[in-house]
């Protein structure tokens, strides 16, 4: 069994084909990162625009790599939500005329269960443990910030969630009062992978013991610009060990947050996934605080991709589901 | 030639199926049901409930602007995957003209564009006057000629005299076959892109002001 991935809840439009037992035979991205650059943040009016130019050209070329033809494929999974309403629409209604036009199978995913499923990819070291579960999953991103404890495949509880920004927003803004335009993420960690990460202090969580799996990150995003206000030396002078300072506590609130679910869930493993998984001191300071087993996608599957979409879409439809040719995209679609 | 027709970038959503002998189906989607991302069921239902099959489409067009951005763009990504994996030609229609084309004498056709600004263009007879373009809402009052649209509220902006336009599938049947006579069809059929007339950091400027 073959399938087509298509995501585009954000702004990068990306297709992928996979076989049944998570193998990738293609895994395309089209970034849209140059165009939304100048506005110093993601512009949902150009990701829409540019979505509509490159989605057909995206579908053909992962086609292509994958060495298969359309005739192959058994099943069209797409990401149906959360994420840019505008965005989805056009990997929604892309998937929706190919199934109209060549009478395949079609299957709406969530997104933050496709990236769940980047964790089970054949790529994947988890895809080898015979039975995982419980699993705690950590997914983060610059628009998720949330722990899952899944007790069999396919099945999510989510057991805690950020009250107010997203980790990877929080890095964003942080990056972005420091002058570093967008994604600024990236550009946090290579600066401070060679910094003291003890250098300064930032905050943890306030909320301790009321609630023990939720995270917050406005307190310490605020505590940053702060910093850089009053600190304008500490900036020009030691910006690898500031960096490093507070991608350290970000990293703190997460992995402190995680083990402790982790412990209190009697879980078998943890895996992390989205776009802060690839994130090397995350995966550090996670490899070496945990006595479990902690399992993270391929660093390339850790951003969104298509990929996870097609696997996820395939889980579903082994069960037989799948949807019609109403699928809608739902900007807030929970787990 | 069998052609499958889109409009989804302006009100009223519509599709319709047919070949030089006439209409085959058409549907025209009306309020509460006029979603432009559901028009694609509703198609596949009536080749299902007509025991038309797919492969039957010989040729695909698209309204593609003009219009609202994202029906404009559900319509141009829905007519050419279709057109692409089918391996059939695409053709692709001004959304100004299609409105024209019901409409004998001088007017000028608009659609709404949000924020009190219409696409407008004039036609003469059908054919065109002059270049699609972004009106306000002075520009439409100062214009000295019938305006007619699809859209009713058009008229609270403006005083002249004001023609509503009963969308009719068919003149989109007949433009496309036209198109498709003449072999005007879209080169490279993924290429397709809406026609927006806007420009992307005009509105994020306006967004942000
Ligand atoms: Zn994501």
């Amino acid at each position: 069994m073959i399938a087509l991935g298509i995501e585009t809840s954000c702004d990068d439009t990306a297709a992928s084909i996979i076989e049944e037992n998570g193998k990738i035979l293609s895994n395309v991205l089209s970034s849209q990162e140059v165009f939304h650059k100048d506005f110093g943040g993601i512009v949902p009016e150009i990701a829409s625009r540019k979505h509509s130019e490159l989605i057909g050209y995206t579908i053909v070329e992962a086609l292509k790599l994958s060495g298969k033809t359309m005739s192959s494929v058994d099943l069209i999974s797409v990401t149906k939500g959360p994420g840019l309403v505008g965005s989805l629409l056009i990997g929604i209604e892309a998937a929706k005329a190919l199934s109209f036009a060549l009478h395949k199978p079609l299957i709406g995913v969530n997104h933050l269960e496709g990236h769940i499923y980047s964790l089970f990819l054949d790529c994947s070291p988890l895809s080898r443990v015979s039975d995982p579960f419980p699993l705690l999953v950590l997914i983060v991103s610059g628009g998720h910030t949330e722990l899952v404890l899944m007790r069999s495949h396919l099945t999510y509880q989510v057991i805690g969630e950020t009250r107010d920004d997203a980790a990877g927003e929080a890095v964003d803004k942080f990056a972005r009062f420091l002058g570093f335009g967008y994604p600024g993420g990236p550009i946090v960690e290579k600066l401070g992978s060679n910094g003291n990460s003890n250098a300064y202090k930032f905050p943890g969580l306030s909320f301790k013991d009321s609630s023990p799996y939720e995270f917050s990150f406005s307190g310490l995003k605020t505590a940053g610009v702060y910093f850089i206000e009053k600190n304008p030396d500490a900036v020009r002078e030691n910006i690898q060990d500031v960096t490093a300072s507070f991608e350290n506590a970000l990293i703190n609130i997460l992995v402190e947050r995680t083990l402790k679910a982790a412990h209190d869930f009697n879980v078998r493993g943890v895996g992390v996934v989205g776009g802060v998984s690839a994130n090397e001191r995350l995966r550090k300071t996670l490899n070496a605080k945990s006595d479990l087993p902690v399992y993270f996608p391929a660093k390339i599957l850790s951003t969104d991709n298509a990929s996870m979409i097609a696997f996820a879409g395939l889980m579903h439809f082994k069960r037989g589901e799948k949807d019609d040719l109403m699928l809608d995209a739902h900007s807030r679609l929970g787990l | 030639m069998k052609v499958l027709c889109f409009n989804q970038s302006f009100f009223p959503s519509s599709v319709v199926f047919g070949d030089e002998k006439g209409i085959i189906f058409s549907l025209v989607l009306v309020p509460p049901d006029n979603n432009p991302n559901n028009l694609l069921f509703l198609a596949s239902k009536m080749f299902d409930t007509l025991g038309i099959t797919i492969s039957e489409i010989e040729g695909v067009s698209v309204v593609y602007g003009p219009g609202s951005f994202t029906g404009t763009r559900i319509g141009v990504v829905d007519a050419k995957i279709v057109a692409y994996w089918l391996g059939v030609p695409l053709y692709a229609i001004n959304s100004l003209e299609f409105i024209a084309t019901h409409f004998e004498g001088t007017a000028y056709a608009v659609i709404p564009a949000g924020r009190r600004e219409y696409f407008g263009a004039l036609f003469s007879n059908k054919e065109r006057i002059n270049d699609d373009r972004l009106l306000n809402k002075d520009d439409l009052c100062k214009l000295n000629s019938v305006v007619i649209s699809t859209y009713d509220n058009v008229k609270n902006d403006f005083s002249g005299e004001f023609v509503k336009i009963n969308l009719q599938p068919a003149k989109l049947l007949e433009m496309t076959l036209k198109r498709a006579e003449n072999g005007d069809f879209v080169d490279d059929v993924l290429s397709l892109s809406p026609k927006y007339l806007h420009a992307v950091d005009v509105i994020f400027k306006k967004a942000n002001r």
